[in-house]
């Protein structure tokens, strides 16, 4: 007993009369195919479909029954249609109308290439696209590079159009409320260091130099590495988000149609901003790791306050701090620039912001750590 | 008379001390298009919202089909066609339509693209657009997209909202008389929120106006006849003059 339609079958006139009943529904869909597969119609002549029983019949079933009657029909056979209720004749009506037969052209438009060469083809392109992506980002940032320091000559000849509440609010975004973690980030790192360090120098009997280590590597690499690397989480990643949904939102274009330019009213008061908040957060994480040295080298080595300050200053000067505190200009900028840049090219969905602020969290700590090698190399060459 | 569809009694709606609705009933019959209006911050979505589940009234109940909407988990029942769309962004038209085939049926994935294409092509979308991301189409290829998706299960009632905004006169009249065809070949209902006086001329059967924070339904005819300040304004301005002749 088939619950969606009987099959009578008159052999000596090779006619088959379809009883269609039940629910034709997209629900249903399935099964019904499940019932017709065992009916064949290839010799058929006369096929007839009897809709009396159906009692409902949607948009999907009607497509279904559409693509018996062509099949049949490609085969050689009449098909009649009876008794079909009249809401259910016009639902087929409408879907036969419809120009089906184009979107199977397309599906099967596919190449016959060899496999091997398809993947090679695609690996080489997508290399291709890749260096080529690359190369735009690279030029692409020295444009907001050049951008930014026209943009900050003109201020310069015309303060008045420095937007100060927009830089204040970003410092704040920026800066303050990066001091907690920050502050205990730098802190945490310089504990671990010392306590790395206590245990290898140990075995030179040699754990005064501890001192050495934590206080140097936290002023001249380590501080400013750490404040960089969190900045370009916080914040170069608000950036490109911030950017990037007020690029999806037309927001962007509307400046531009005020004759606005939209790099001076979002990107320059970021740019400044972190400007101001990197170096100024780079004290805070050189002063929390010097504690963190501090707090280790008392809690562990024995070290007494006056005895941890004359190990410091004998081993570092104010030169070292320079040397670490010069670097957080040109990481704020790396940092400013890639995340507005990156939130600047969002366009189309919400996932390509969420793309685009992934790209730019990646490409800002990637390049920051490049620099900081490049300027240890210069550095050390210039003998600082 | 045919039992309704949709019922809803005493509905209160209210958020924070702004009660939106106050003891509104409403129902939805079979195979009829009814339109919504209402001025702006009369909760016609908060309405829609709530008959489609999506927001839980203050008090009051949805019943449909004869069971209350919490115990009511068939989700073929209904359509709905947001205002912006809300398409997947990132899903191609196709796939967005093919989305709630693929979750709720156990059809083949070759049935299920055959019948996505059918959609589009239903709602008068060319097929080309099938493979298209949303952010790709224009504004009125994205309602018709998003109204293919609504149909993809081939509900029995159809929530749209605000379908014909922001489409222009012809466009809006072509959507207009595809609503209509919808309702006649495939039986079904279509509730619907406008603004677009046209659209409550030519197509729809009753129309459902929010004031006082309750709901009068009604022929067009019935509404014109109506005292009531806002639907005097509404029906008499300067907007309508041309249903005078109706």
């Amino acid at each position: 007993m088939m619950a969606y339609c009987s099959i009578q079958t008159d052999k000596a006139s090779a006619a088959v009369v379809l009883h269609l009943q039940g629910h034709w529904t997209v629900a249903a869909l399935p099964e019904i195919e499940k019932d017709l597969v065992d009916a064949r119609f290839h010799h058929i002549k006369n096929l007839t479909f009897d809709g009396a029983a159906l009692q409902d019949f949607d948009t999907s079933a009607a497509w279904y029954l559409n693509t018996l009657v062509t099949s049949s029909r490609h085969g050689g056979a009449t098909v009649d249609m009876l008794n079909f209720k009249d809401g259910h004749r016009r639902i087929f009506e409408r879907i036969s109308s419809l120009p089906q037969e184009k979107g199977e052209r397309r599906q099967n438009r596919r190449t016959h290439d060899l496999h091997l060469k398809r993947v090679f083809r695609h690996v080489v392109a997508a290399v291709g696209e890749q260096i080529d992506d690359i190369w735009k980002d690279c030029r692409r940032g020295i444009g907001f590079f050049g951008a930014f320091l026209v943009g900050m000559a003109q201020r310069i000849f015309s303060p008045k159009h420095l937007r100060v509440q927009s830089i204040v609010f970003h410092v704040n975004e920026i800066g303050i409320k990066a001091i907690p973690i920050i502050a205990l980030m730098a802190f945490s790192i310089a504990f671990v260091m010392g306590y790395q360090g206590a245990f290898q120098l140990q075995k030179f009997d040699a754990t005064v130099y501890t001192i050495d280590l934590v206080v140097l590597s936290i002023l001249r690499e380590m501080g400013v590495l750490i404040t960089a690397i969190m900045v370009a989480g916080r914040s170069g990643s608000a950036f490109a988000a911030q950017l990037g949904t007020m690029k999806l939102n037309e927001e962007v274009d509307a400046l531009k149609t005020m004759g606005v330019s939209p790099f001076e009213v979002l990107v320059l008061p970021r740019l400044i901003a972190i400007l101001i908040a990197l170096p100024l957060l780079t004290v805070v994480g050189d002063t929390m790791g010097l504690l963190g040295g501090y707090i280790f080298s008392f809690s562990y080595l024995d070290y007494s306050y006056m005895q941890f300050l004359s190990r410091m200053q004998e081993a570092a000067d104010m030169q070292q701090f320079y040397v670490g505190l010069s670097k957080a200009p040109v990481f704020a900028l790396l940092i400013g620039i890639v995340g507005c840049m990156q939130g600047l090219q969002a366009s189309g969905s919400a996932e390509d912001v969420g793309r685009k602020t992934i790209t730019a969290v990646v490409q800002s700590i990637f390049l920051v750590v490049v620099a900081d090698a490049l300027f240890s190399v210069i550095f050390t060459k210039m003998g600082i | 008379m045919e039992k309704p569809l949709i019922e809803v009694r005493n509905l209160v709606n209210k958020f924070g001390s702004n009660t939106v609705h106050d003891g509104l009933n409403f129902d939805i019959f079979p195979a009829e298009v009814v339109g919504v209006v209402g001025g702006n911050g009369t909760g016609k979505s908060v309405l829609l919202r709530t008959i489609v589940g999506l927001q839980s009234p203050v008090s009051g109940t949805v019943t449909v089909a004869g069971r209350k909407i919490s115990e009511y988990k068939e989700k073929n029942f209904w359509g709905v066609m947001f205002q912006k769309g809300a398409l997947f962004s990132n899903l191609t038209v196709i796939e967005n339509i093919a989305f709630q085939l693929q979750e709720k049926t156990s059809l083949s994935a070759r049935d299920i693209r055959h019948l996505a294409l059918m959609k589009i092509e239903l709602v008068g979308l060319p097929v080309s657009a099938g493979p298209k991301y949303p952010s790709e189409l224009s504004g009125g290829m994205t309602k018709r997209a998003a109204l293919a998706r609504a149909l993809a299960l081939d509900p029995r009632i159809l929530f749209l909202d605000e379908p014909t905004a922001g489409l222009d006169a012809p466009a809006a009249e072509g959507f207009d008389r595809l609503i209509r065809d919808l309702v006649d070949y495939l039986g079904i209902s279509v509730f619907m929120i406008t603004h677009d006086l046209d659209s409550l001329s030519s197509i729809c059967d009753r129309i459902a106006v929010l004031v006082d924070r309750k709901i009068k339904t009604g022929t067009l005819a019935d509404h014109l006849r109506d005292k009531h300040p806002w639907l005097q304004e509404y029906f008499h301005g300067k907007r309508a003059r041309f249903m005078e002749k109706v």
